[in-house]
């Protein structure tokens, strides 16, 4: 099965290398958005057929990827995988709650990821 | 001691001049022996003293009293007591009242509102007012002795002020100590964001390049970009935003250098418990990267992996030794042929630590060993 990813980033280069990175190995991306309001607008477009979202934990525009993870979570039954250099005990406490796919450390390195992406494929199949 | 004798003297003269006869108190040859010898102890003493005497205390003091009267002295001279002090009266009447009933008053640290130099002066003394009786046992008069102590209230005062002030002072500048070290790990996070921006964006050029040897070039520029990037990462999640902590940093490194998690598990990292500036600490990353990808690279032949490992260790307090070693074919000769930029940036970064290069072929392998010291010379 060929995972659809939302990448929920406000800095579209690392989007964009993140998203060469996913589609160089086989996802499907739906799209980038920098912020909360940007991610619920692509959800409630796309949200059936997104798997899972790559999620930064500061958004533009004063957003926060835990709060965004939580709608995402309660809505659409999406799933976050953390991308974050600083993510404090508190945040991924509340993080947590919704049952993120995992988290992982930034800068991120593609091996990490596509690790990350790979355990979630083999969990849904 | 002479111009206390000649001061006691002005006042005793001053005394003896004025004509009591017609006060309460009669002629002064009439006074009762008690007053006398008072006024003589008083005229002799340097200490501030005064009598009240008489059913409507008149008052005679001493040189050192007449200083705290200051403009009412000398008018005050044998004046009511009350009129003299008018403007405290209600705070001397109960002493005064209290004294006349036979009772001794002493007062450690009084406050007065006095008016005796042109204007309305907080003062403070200490004094005791002490009953005088007569043979029959009468109270007649009030000896006080006393000292003014305002210069003491007041310099303790400004020095309890001054302490304030201090610790303000104190307490702003390390708030602006915090706000500083939160700013420059708030330049870090940039400086790291910033420099990841270039990594992505060598990635998204790296990964559209078709000719395999420009692509490798390219990903061991990547490299080098990131192991600098890396050092700036761990700058913001420190304590210190100017330091970084090499243990956790080199074994983050390795973490990123290794591509599989096999070569990972190959790597030992050895680092003893040791901080470095940014200054230094970014020299040494480049050299890092350097002998571990090539170590990683050409160490071994693909069908035989083996042990690789980084260590920087303490030598003394101020000498570092940075190794990396493996058991394997050697890396040198390798470097050396695929153009020598790895070998140039390792001496060059080195020569930038002011550090001795050692590279040794060993039994198992080869070592190369990098000395330095760990702060900059200066």
């Amino acid at each position: 099965m060929t995972l659809s990813v939302l990448i929920v980033e406000d800095e579209m280069l690392l989007a964009l290398d993140l998203e060469d990175i996913l589609i160089d190995a086989g996802y499907d991306v739906v799209g980038n958005a920098v912020d909360m309001h940007q991610a619920i607008a692509m959800c409630e477009k796309h949200g059936e057929r997104i798997d899972i979202a790559i999620m930064d934990v500061h958004l533009a525009r004063g957003t926060n990827g835990v709060e965004t993870a939580k709608v995402l979570r309660q809505r659409w039954d999406i799933p976050s995988l953390f991308v974050s250099g600083n993510i404090d005990k508190k945040m991924q406490a509340i993080a947590l709650e919704w049952e993120p796919a995992g988290f992982v450390g930034k800068p991120f390195s593609q091996r990490e990821i596509l690790k990350a992406l790979a355990a979630l494929s083999a969990n849904a199949t | 001691m002479n111009r206390v004798d000649a001061s006691g003297q002005k006042i005793a003269a001053l005394v003896r001049e004025q004509d009591w006869s017609s006060t309460p108190l009669g002629p002064a040859d009439a006074w009762p022996e008690a007053l006398k010898l008072l006024l003589s102890i008083m005229m002799g003493s340097h200490q501030p003293m005064f009598v009240i005497w008489g059913e409507d205390h008149r008052i005679i003091y001493n040189e050192g009293y007449a200083e705290i009267l200051a403009s009412k002295h000398p008018a005050a001279l044998g004046m009511p007591f009350f009129e003299v002090w008018h403007e405290i009266r209600a705070d001397l009447e109960p002493i005064v009242a209290q004294a006349m009933a036979g009772e001794s008053v002493f007062m450690d640290d009084i406050e007065l509102l006095m008016h005796r130099k042109g204007f309305p002066e907080e003062t403070h003394f200490s004094f005791s007012y002490t009953p005088v009786r007569d043979p029959d046992g009468r109270i007649v008069g009030i000896f006080c002795p006393c000292v003014e102590t305002t210069g003491l209230v007041m310099s303790q005062r400004q020095l309890r002020e001054r302490e304030r002030d201090l610790s303000k002072a104190i307490s702003i500048q390390e708030t602006l100590l915090e706000e500083k070290d939160v700013l420059l790990a708030e330049v870090n996070h940039r400086v790291k964001n910033s420099l990841q921006l270039v990594v992505s964006a060598l990635n998204l050029q790296s990964r559209r390049i078709k000719d395999p040897a420009t692509k490798a070039a390219f990903e061991q520029a990547i490299t080098r970009v990131r192991a600098i990037t890396s050092v700036h990462e761990r700058l913001y999640k420190s304590d210190n935003p100017l330091a970084v902590e090499m243990k956790t940093y080199l074994e983050g490194l390795a973490d990123d250098l290794a591509v599989t998690p096999e070569m990972r598990d190959q790597m030992r990292v050895e680092v003893d418990d040791v901080t470095m500036g940014t200054e230094r600490a970014i020299p040494l990353a480049i050299i890092v990267n350097e002998l571990v990808t090539n170590c990683l690279k050409y160490a071994y032949p693909e069908d035989r992996p083996g042990p690789i490992v980084l260590s920087l260790q303490k030598r003394s307090d101020d000498i570092l030794e940075l190794a990396v070693a493996d058991e394997g074919v050697g890396m040198l000769n390798k470097e050396e042929s695929a153009g020598g930029l790895g070998t140039k940036l390792v001496a060059t970064m080195a020569s930038q630590l002011e550090a001795v290069v050692e590279k040794s072929a060993t039994q198992e392998g080869f070592k190369v060993s990098i000395v330095f010291s760990r702060e900059e010379s200066t």
